[in-house]
């Protein structure tokens, strides 16, 4: 696949399910170079109540968790919106993948939500670096719903583009943050690490 | 390539007479294809095959001895992200084999010395490895040769001219400058008991008093007049946000790793933390605050911050950390260990009173 530009980038949420794979879905449809993860220890998805969650483990195909759903009570996820968004998901990937596994080096992480961007942080910290090599971790919160989901992805898309544009990220990345935090009226949380 | 075995250094694992050649014939014809290659992509992948040739077959090496400066050739390509897959080149085979060094500092110094930002970053990085690697290179070997000490004499000039770099105009260069001096410091001090262990971890202990070169007193000197540019960096007025960041989590690095200077390094924090940068908007400082908490947090962690806990504490409970979470960051004494520690942190104190009163 050819790419729009040669940033990397990672979206990153808890489950690797609704927010990271809007974003996913919005950023690979123009042609970014993009990868999405959760952070979380395993994949929570709502049940048909509050206390009864659908629990996976990171890389249980979406296919599965969707065959797995549509057993358990097709009419009520189908109406919950949770069968539409695997079925979206199962088409971009094979499954949900956990970012604290994940070898690849990236330029740019974004992450969805405040615990998330500290347990993006804390891992990269923990890790420590070899290679001096620097990445940006960016935190824009949106709330986990599908609404949301797809405001924030507009958000991303909108700071990506500016970033790909860039021909100095490293140089120019807080005169972009507070454009976008501008334009976006949204304040975001930024640091760089190194790999 | 049919069959590859695993790489080894030659005076351990002798190779035939066929295995040579054929090498050779492999790295000449990627370097032939190389040299006559019209777009950057194919040069890139060419590079990118020569490396990996050289990198997993232990004969290739061999070979690359002869034909390295035909590579480096390739250095002076117009294209930036050729000249990157060089660097990248070099500093993979400064992992594998220092002993290449004086066939490409050359290389080195020139990318240093390019306007591009890009370049300069991509060659401060890969110079992090390459100026370990040769530190334990002159460390481990008996015969020094003058051509080592010429390599060692004009990586001392890259690393001087990296430390110029904290002041220059770009931002990504300086952070980069920045991460370099952060290993020069680790190398060239001393660990201590409390020291946070890394693999592969080498330091100034690790120098041989015999070498002629590089003398320990010259080199930890050194690396205590960088820590303290890198601490005036850190309370400068004009740093930007991406710096402070990087520049407190080297700090902190430091402060882990060489507990010795951890008093300098709360205090340059406890520094930041009463007064930030009046140039950084609401949303950045908001984004140091959080920054801040995680690195007192960890510092906590470590046993040395036990003299500091009277400093750290109230500063993480103004960042928003609860009693609970400050708790839970202190690590576990016994009884013995606390009266020691307590007792050390008063020597120290009275130490330190002492010191400022002759002063």
């Amino acid at each position: 696949m050819s790419y729009i530009s040669d940033l990397s980038i990672a979206v990153i949420c808890s489950s690797n399910m609704n927010r990271s794979m809007e974003a996913h879905h919005f950023l690979n449809k123009k042609k970014f170079k993009v990868r999405s993860f959760g952070t979380g220890d395993k994949v929570k998805l709502p049940g048909t109540a509050i206390d009864k969650p659908n629990i996976y483990e990171f890389g249980s195909p979406y296919s599965e968790i969707y065959e797995d759903l549509s057993k358990k009570d097709k009419a009520y996820y189908t109406q919950n919106g949770l069968l539409h968004m695997l079925d979206r998901n199962r088409r971009l990937k094979l499954a949900p993948e956990r970012f604290q596994n994940c070898q690849e080096r990236f330029e740019v992480v974004i992450t969805c939500e405040e615990r998330v961007y500290d347990q993006v942080v804390e891992y990269l910290e923990t890790k420590g670096n070899v290679a001096n090599i620097p990445v940006h971790i960016i935190n824009i919160d949106i709330t986990d719903n599908h609404d949301e989901a797809v405001k924030g992805a507009f958000i991303i898309s909108d700071l990506v583009t500016q970033l790909a544009k860039s021909s100095d990220l490293d140089n120019e990345i807080d005169d972009i943050i507070a454009m976008v935090e501008e334009h976006t009226d949204k304040n975001f949380l930024h640091c760089i690490m190194f790999y | 390539m049919d069959s590859i075995i695993p790489f080894l250094d030659e005076s351990e694992q002798p190779f035939s007479h066929e295995d040579i050649i054929r090498a050779r014939t492999m790295i000449m014809e990627n370097l032939n294809n190389l040299l006559t290659a019209s777009s950057a992509q194919i040069k890139i992948e060419l590079v990118t095959k020569i490396q990996e040739q050289v990198l997993k077959w232990a004969p290739a090496m061999r070979v690359l001895e002869e034909v390295i400066d035909d590579i480096l050739a390739i250095s002076l390509d117009q294209n930036q992200d050729v000249k990157k897959s060089i660097i990248g080149f070099i500093e993979e085979v400064c992992k594998q084999k220092i002993r290449m060094l004086p066939k490409v500092i050359k290389c080195v110094a020139m990318f240093l010395r390019s306007e591009s930002a890009i370049l300069i970053k991509r060659v401060t990085q890969a110079c992090g490895s390459i100026y370990k690697n040769t530190l334990q290179w002159m460390c481990s070997t008996e015969d020094v040769t003058e051509e080592m000490k010429d390599c060692w004499e004009q990586l001392c000039l890259i690393k001087a001219q990296i430390l110029d770099m904290i002041d220059h105009e770009n931002d990504g260069v300086r952070t980069n400058a920045i991460k370099f001096l952060e290993g020069v410091i680790l190398l060239q001090t001393h660990p201590d008991a409390d020291s946070m262990k890394k693999d592969n971890d080498f330091s100034l202990a690790d120098v041989p008093l015999t070498l002629t070169h590089i003398r320990r007193r010259k080199l930890e000197e050194e690396a205590m007049n960088i820590f303290e540019i890198l601490v005036k960096f850190h309370g400068a007025s004009h740093i930007s946000s991406v710096n402070l960041i990087a520049c407190t989590g080297t700090l902190c690095t430091i402060a882990k790793m060489r507990p010795a200077l951890m008093g300098q390094v709360v205090e340059a924090l406890k520094n930041l933390h009463s007064s930030f940068p009046p140039t950084l908007t609401n949303s950045q400082i908001a984004s140091i605050r959080k920054n801040l908490k995680m690195q007192f947090i960890n510092l906590l962690k470590q046993p040395a911050s036990f003299d500091w806990r009277t400093a750290i504490i109230p500063i993480l409970q103004d960042l928003g950390a609860s009693q609970n979470e400050i708790n839970r960051s202190l690590p576990k004494m016994d009884k013995k260990e606390i009266q020691m520690r307590t007792k050390r942190a008063l020597e120290n104190e009275e130490a330190r009173n002492q010191a400022k009163r002759a002063r």
